[in-house]
């Protein structure tokens, strides 16, 4: 699902993110990419969603060649991931039904009887089917990230990359954030999460893809955030 | 802040509309100045009348003359007693009529004067041509000189009015930036977010076009009298065609400023 072949990115002033990367993340499987701040964790996200391009190697994405993507296919590569934020990116002059509905108003779909239930269901995945009509800033931090992961679900994509989407909440609200994911990826969504928060992956025991500096010093099935 | 934008296009029409209605009507003066040159061919007193009248006529058919008139030796004598007035008498000591027929020609453009003047030369009817060589010379350097800076002023304005909607619009695209990203990511084309904001700038340029025209609509005529009352000398005529030319111009240069400015500017957006 998620293949990276001899990955190196190096950024303008010889900055190194990433050096020589190999991965392969097969469908339906539950990863966790950790490490320090500055390790190469988000330029790894930013090159599966195709928002930076690899200097050298090659990475696939859906059995798509994302370096190879032309700029008019991108879009459409991109209807087919999900991506959840740490700081959720929701628009705070939408309410949330707006808001989740979103990306299939972008990518055409613009009639409400079809948008509908849709926006009904992955409401109710994430369990607030309640707030449609309010806004992101009358919901709590823990509620926003759900409703953006159901805006991320709307359009049924094969992967849901999240970065860091614990990192501004308090551990029992990440800890449900984490339970949803998991719940999510039992239906059959691959799932990166790239995460800081110790607690969960020890707690979880799920693949752990550890990068310090640019390469990756750790891969173990059932993980910890530390080596053991 | 679209009140701002609206304002500026509506400055800048009516800045580049007001000029074009100073050159416009220059332009009909200049016209009517360059019908003013005429050549004068004098006939020979032993050219063969078949070969005049063969000159008159390919002359009148000619697409640079606005028309041929014959002045007979007869004529150009009485014409010469009227100028001489008082002094008329002086003629009757002059033996016969010394006094050539001509041909006078008068043009369409002044720019045409010296090929005709040469062509002429070369007839063997014609013993000599005369026109106002400097004052066409110079007239011609004026008409070039005012067309040349009117063009490079009008294209100045359009380029200044360009210039302030594509910034305009970039403050709309700041301000929008997050809504933006959002839908880059989950997966919009270009011309999805493009669409909305080239929209915006046509409608701002239509709101700014629709200013202009209502005023320029409505100051035409009497900046026209007022302008004419002040410069007697000049020949302002007006072609009654030109103001809803212009009016279709300033709305069609306001839609196209518009939508201009914003593709340029969401494009540089995009791809930054």
């Amino acid at each position: 699902m998620i293949v990276l072949q001899g990955v190196s990115k190096l950024y303008p002033g010889g900055i190194k993110a990433l050096d020589n990367v190999d991965i392969n993340i097969p469908e339906r499987e539950f990863a966790f990419l950790v490490g320090p701040s500055g390790a190469g964790k988000s330029t790894f996200t930013k090159l599966l969603i195709r928002d930076e391009i690899a200097t050298s190697g090659r990475v696939f994405v859906n059995h798509q060649d994302v370096g190879r993507l032309k700029k008019k296919q991108i879009p459409y590569f991109r209807r087919k991931i999900g991506v959840v934020f740490q700081d959720f990116k929701l628009l705070p002059y939408k309410t949330v039904r707006e808001n989740v509905a979103f990306p299939l108003q972008v990518h055409g779909i613009l009639d409400w009887a079809t948008i509908q239930p849709r926006v009904d269901a992955v409401m109710e995945l994430v369990g607030l089917p309640e707030c449609q009509e309010r806004f992101p800033d009358q919901l709590s931090g823990g509620e926003q990230q759900r409703v953006a992961i159901a805006r991320s679900l709307i359009h049924n994509p094969m992967i849901l990359i999240a970065d860091e989407p614990t990192g501004n909440l308090d551990p029992d609200t990440a800890w449900e954030i984490v339970q949803l994911l998991i719940r999510i990826n039992s239906y059959g969504t691959t799932i990166l999460m790239a995460t800081h928060n110790r607690e969960i992956v020890d707690m979880l025991r799920r693949r752990v893809i550890h990068i310090e500096h640019g390469h990756i010093v750790r891969d173990e099935q059932e993980g910890a955030y530390h080596a053991a | 802040m679209s009140t701002v934008s609206v304002t500026t296009t509506a400055v800048m029409l009516l800045m580049l509309g007001t000029f074009l209605v100073v050159i416009a009507s220059l332009n009909v003066t200049l016209r009517a100045l360059e019908t003013k040159i005429d050549v004068v061919a004098y006939i020979k007193d032993s050219a063969d009348p078949a070969q005049v009248q063969n000159l008159r006529e390919s002359l009148s058919q000619n697409a640079d003359v606005a028309s041929v008139r014959y002045v007979t030796k007869d004529e150009a004598l009485s014409r010469m007693r009227q100028t001489l007035g008082e002094k008329a008498q002086l003629l009757s000591q002059v033996q016969g009529n010394p006094l050539p027929a001509s041909l006078e020609i008068q043009l369409k453009f002044a720019s045409s004067a010296p090929a005709i003047a040469g062509e002429l030369q070369r007839q063997a009817a014609i013993e000599e041509v005369d026109y106002k060589r400097d004052v066409v010379d110079r007239l011609l350097a004026i008409t070039s000189f005012l067309r040349l800076a009117g063009t490079v002023i009008v294209f100045g304005l359009a380029a200044i009015a360009l210039f302030i909607i594509v910034n305009t619009t970039r403050i709309a695209l700041y301000a929008r930036r997050q809504e933006i990203e959002i839908m880059k990511l989950v997966g919009a084309t270009d011309w999805f977010v493009r669409w909305p904001f080239i929209f915006e700038g046509m409608f701002l340029g239509v709101l700014g076009g629709l200013v202009t025209v209502v005023l320029i609509g409505l100051g035409y005529q009497p900046m026209l009298q007022r302008v004419s009352g002040l410069l007697t000398f000049l020949p302002l005529a007006f072609d009654p065609q030109f103001l809803p030319r212009l009016l279709l111009l300033l709305f069609a240069a306001g839609i196209l400023i518009g939508g201009l400015g914003s593709y340029v500017s969401v494009r540089r957006f995009l791809e930054a």
